[in-house]
């Protein structure tokens, strides 16, 4: 063999040994960068409806430790704050002079992780490695995810091929159409983010509004026994989706119960309350089918319970979940 | 009588068809305005020469088919507007002010209109509101699960819960 051909050969497999990585590991390894990774980015967001929304921001983040957005754009989101210190969640609105404090979602996200990186051993998830690009100056690897059954939309992402960091997302509808994207423009790892940046005093003269509501998910059982009322279920999910757990939410004199089912990559909450805890002249008007088109809320009633369920689905899909609970 | 009462009834003066009273408040008028006497003077010198003019005749069947209209005329009985109208004629307004009766009815069914509809928002805007609130708190929930999803797009729910409360602001 003449030298040329040889060393054509080895160049050869050696670019093939760098492509021998496949979906599953970069998404295992994007999880696992997700609760370490400190970075400063620059992000666009879009969400394709009409008129199609455009926001820009800056975004810190330190892995499960806590994050912060800053919106520059569009003007009126000019000023905005969304700084989560893995104890509260503050959001601040200048316009409105108004400060937002709602329970971290970090312990949610390392949740979430976890939950989803069982459920990539498990094979629920599909992951599809499907090329390389470039975003903000860095490699990435493109990979599509999809539940095993692929009828409900999936999921692109740009994953750093050093850092293992989701650096764009698009999120396809069922329907094939991207209904989201969010991706970098500029990125800086950084060693670590001090703690202080996330978290935000409330300015004097702001007005302090608290959002109550559990993060963390509770078992099923436990719900039930703290419901105060007969909880529904359905007996139809769409393949692939599983109970994710349940949880209770303080509404007016009531409580609403919500169940959260996921195919390790879509969401479906049931939500379920009691008829009295609402307006009488609200119960009137609640009719059953879709809560406003393309949001993907559909409301009815049975007996004397109140049910939505809010999902990303197929809104075929949510017709057949409702018309299951029993 | 002003000018535009006049001329509403200038065809009935000439052709002397009006009551003893309008026809004597057209006098008046008249007698003060020189506009209004010119189209009089006007007025009867065509119906004078038309008088004087050869008379057409009709063509075949005419008259049949003038009869068979007028006795279908009468035949025809007034809808609601006509008889509405004739009655508050009857009731409100003196002969010759036939005009004033339409804008009125019409200006009551809008004002009808305005205040029904007035009465079915404000009676619709508390269930609106309730509807919202438990709906919001639904959204809040399930955006706080999705949004936590590390394969979903944060940002996106974030910016989809800004568009929710911001509205058309946005």
């Amino acid at each position: 063999m003449r030298p040329i051909r040889l060393i054509s050969l080895i160049l050869v497999l050696a670019a093939a040994q760098a492509h021998a990585i496949d979906g599953r590991t970069i998404l295992a390894n994007m999880l696992k960068a997700e609760g370490s990774v400190a970075y400063i980015a620059h992000e666009v967001t879009t969400l394709a409806r009409e008129p199609a929304v455009t926001s820009e921001q800056t975004v810190y983040r330190s892995g499960f430790k806590g994050s912060r957005v800053e919106y520059t754009q569009p003007d009126l989101l000019k000023g905005e704050i969304r700084a989560d210190d893995g104890k509260v969640l503050a959001h601040l609105i200048p316009k409105d002079k108004l400060m937002v404090k709602r329970p971290s979602r970090i312990a949610g996200m390392r949740e979430w992780a976890e939950h989803s990186a069982k459920a990539l051993q498990k094979g629920e998830i599909e992951v599809d490695l499907v090329g390389k690009d470039k975003i903000a100056g860095r490699n990435a690897y493109v990979i599509e995810l999809h539940p095993r059954h692929h009828h409900q939309g999936k999921r692109k992402l740009w994953v750093d091929t050093e850092k293992w960091v989701k650096l764009r997302t698009e999120d396809i509808t069922p329907e094939g159409t991207v209904a989201s994207l969010s991706y970098y423009t500029k990125i800086e790892f950084v060693k670590n983010i001090p703690d202080g940046k996330f978290h935000v005093e409330t300015p004097e003269g702001y007005r302090v509004e608290r959002e109550e509501g559990p993060i963390r998910t509770m078992p099923l059982e436990k719900v039930r026994r703290m419901a105060g009322f007969q909880i529904l279920e359905p007996s139809y999910l769409p393949s692939g989706f599983k109970l994710a757990g349940a949880a209770i939410i303080p509404f007016r004199d009531g409580k609403i119960v919500s169940i959260r089912y996921t195919d390790g990559v879509n969401t479906l909450s049931l939500f379920q309350a009691k008829g009295e805890t609402l307006n009488p002249r609200f119960l009137k008007r609640l009719h059953e089918g879709p809560v406003q088109p393309g949001r993907g809320i559909y409301s009815w009633r049975k007996d004397d319970l109140n049910l939505t369920i809010i999902s990303r689905i197929s809104m075929d899909d949510i017709r057949r979940v409702a018309g299951s609970v029993k | 009588m002003n000018c535009k009462e006049f001329r509403s009834t200038m065809g009935d003066y000439v052709n002397r068809m009006l009551g003893r009273d309008l026809a004597g408040s057209a006098e008046i008028h008249l007698s003060v305005c020189p506009k209004c006497a010119s189209l009089v003077k006007e007025l009867e010198s065509t119906s004078v020469m038309m008088r004087s003019m050869d008379r057409a005749t009709a063509p075949v069947g005419f008259e049949e088919r003038l009869k068979a209209r007028m006795a279908a005329r009468q035949e025809h009985k007034p809808g609601i507007m006509e008889r509405l109208s004739a009655v508050l004629r009857a009731l409100f307004l003196p002969p010759g002010h036939r005009l004033a009766v339409r804008p009125a009815i019409a200006g009551l069914l809008v004002c009808f209109v305005i205040a029904v509809s007035i009465f079915m928002i404000s009676q619709r805007q508390p269930a609106s509101e309730m509807d919202w609130a438990y709906i919001h708190a639904c959204q809040n929930q399930h955006a706080t699960f999705a949004g936590t999803n590390p394969l979903a797009d944060e940002s996106a729910v974030a910016l989809r819960e800004r568009v929710r409360d911001l509205g058309s602001e946005l």
